[in-house]
């Protein structure tokens, strides 16, 4: 008879505890999902606002850059996919239309520090970064 | 002809020492057990990175018990040693019993099993494991729909129904804690409770919730199929919301903070899972991350698969209890995924159609297994249903679940 009263105890705390905890824990996600994603945005917005400011004389003078010399806007060795990427990447990160690219060209010298090259570096670091 | 008889009688004393000799009838059936085990791992694929260990485990315990048995101590008085010691240097330790200072000398050194063991006996596996796993899971489904949290503590339900049960066959309440667990079909969480409330029964549970995760497609669908109608099955969920970043990384610390302050029983378990998770989705400690997801997930998997094995001596798994905690545990397990799939359908009509039953079954952990359960059962009615994302919600809250529903009945039993 004690057994039987202690599982119809456990089977109440049981579900109690289980469910008010975890209703508990979808109250929270929401609550700091929504606080998170405002705090988000409206720093984007500022982010955008401060970005697309000082980048439109840049725009005007790339613009008029590009009226001026539009023959040497490319390295010719370099193929048509590489630079249309280039440009999206350039966009997604300055805003739509904010900038344009008025020349791409392959660097002369490989980036490195000292000796290696920056794959090389990066690995190194990679290998050797402390705990 | 003394030769002879010496070669014979050393023959003889071999022989007498051999495991023909001294293993009981019990031992040989065990090692038939192990052997199935093996051939549903290696053949069948049955969770083989767990049960290929525990089966070998089991071979290896009931072919040489003494692999988990403990070494030996010899407690002499340090007087009487002293005294027929004149001048030795000592370097044994020494304890007070009932005020007598005693060396404690060691006499045997123990089985290899039996020191993997203390890893189980001590609750230091199961939390190590939970590590490995938090590392591994993307609760991002979670955060986009936190509902489905509902799903993975009505899963649970099957865990305190089966407690019942196993007080009605005649259990005591903490065996009874310890089978009712099975239903989380979670095999960590069932060890690190069964450790704690009934370690007798390791053996036993763990088999049996190992067997069931792996057995999830074949017992979840018909449960499934019966509680749903077509329409339900077929309903499809609209997409997730994108997670971000800082929301991934917040989760862990909160659902930390919130399980520890109330359910301090929980706090193991929990703490390391969203350790290990903080480590995933924080993206500034990618080599301990790996480590914890790989070769520390692996060794502790070996480690913990071999000594859970040796604990099903003869003696222990052939007993009516045995056949009584199968039973149990895969009647735990089906109300567990019955439950899920029930708040389902409730979901489903609450929220107007919108969320597909099948997903509540996901809920019983078993990850991501019971949530590919979802996705083909789902797939069955409408193949351009994908409902594999939407369960692993569910599915790792049920990991939630389970270690919450771990906390509540170590708190009253233990």
């Amino acid at each position: 008879m004690d057994n039987m009263k202690l599982s119809l105890i456990i089977l109440l705390t049981g579900i109690v505890v289980v469910f008010a905890v975890l209703v508990l824990l979808i109250l929270i996600i929401k609550l700091y999902s929504t606080a998170v994603s405002n705090a988000q945005s409206s720093i984007e917005k500022k982010k955008q606002q401060d970005i697309q400011q000082p980048v439109k004389p840049v725009t005007q003078k790339a613009e008029a850059a590009a009226k001026e010399e539009p023959a040497s806007v490319t390295d010719d060795s370099i193929p048509g996919e590489i630079i249309a990427a280039i440009a999206a990447a350039v966009d997604t990160v300055f805003g739509e239309g904010a900038v344009t690219v008025t020349s791409v060209k392959k660097a002369k010298k490989q980036i490195s520090s000292g000796r290696r090259n920056a794959w090389r570096s990066a690995g190194m670091a990679e290998n050797t970064r402390a705990f | 002809m003394d030769f002879l008889n010496q070669f014979l009688e050393s023959i003889v004393g071999i022989f007498s020492n051999s495991g023909f000799a001294t293993l009981p009838w019990q031992n040989y059936i065990m090692i038939l057990v192990s052997f199935v085990l093996i051939y549903l791992a290696v053949k069948k694929q049955f969770e083989p990175l767990v049960l290929l260990p525990i089966a070998i485990g089991m071979l290896l315990v009931n072919l040489y018990p003494s692999i988990a048995i403990g070494g030996q101590t010899q407690y002499i008085p340090v007087n009487e040693y002293l005294a027929a010691h004149a001048g030795e240097n000592v370097t044994y330790a020494r304890v007070m019993i009932d005020g007598v200072e005693y060396f404690a000398k060691p006499e045997q050194v123990g089985g290899l099993l039996y020191y993997l063991y203390q890893g189980v006996k001590h609750g230091i596996y199961p939390p190590l494991i939970f590590l490995g796993i938090g590392a591994m899971t993307d609760f991002g489904p979670l955060i986009s729909n936190p509902k489905s949290f509902i799903l993975g503590a009505a899963a649970q339900i099957g865990i305190f129904i089966t407690f019942i049960g196993a007080i009605l066959l005649g259990f005591d309440p903490k065996e009874a804690g310890a089978i009712g667990i099975i239903g989380g079909a979670d095999g960590p969480t069932a060890i690190y409770v069964t450790t704690i409330l009934a370690s007798h029964l390791l053996g036993p549970i763990a088999v049996a919730a190992y067997s069931y995760m792996a057995l999830v497609p074949i017992i979840q669908p018909p449960i499934m199929r019966l509680l749903t109608t077509k329409e339900e099955r077929s309903i499809r969920m609209v997409q997730l919301r994108p997670v971000s970043k800082l929301e991934k990384i917040l989760f862990p610390i909160i659902v930390m903070v919130i399980v520890s302050l109330l359910l301090p029983d929980a706090a193991t378990l929990i703490g390391m899972l969203m350790f290990g998770n903080l480590m995933r989705e924080s993206g500034v400690v990618d080599r301990i991350s790996k480590t914890a997801q790989n070769e520390l997930m692996n060794i502790i998997t070996i480690f913990l698969g071999l000594s859970v094995g040796s604990t099903a001596t003869g003696k222990v798994f052939l007993s009516p209890k045995t056949i009584g905690i199968i039973l149990l545990g895969l009647f735990a397990f089906m109300m567990g995924t019955a439950f899920g799939v029930l708040f389902g359908k409730i979901m489903c009509k609450v929220t107007g159609g919108k969320v597909n039953p099948l997903i509540g079954s996901a809920g019983v952990s078993a990850v991501p297994m019971a949530a590919r359960v979802s996705q083909k059962v789902g797939q069955e009615e409408n193949p351009s249903n994908f409902l594999l994302m939407h369960a692993m919600g569910p599915n790792v809250a049920g990991v939630v679940g389970s270690a919450v529903a771990a906390g509540v009945l170590i708190s009253i039993l233990s």
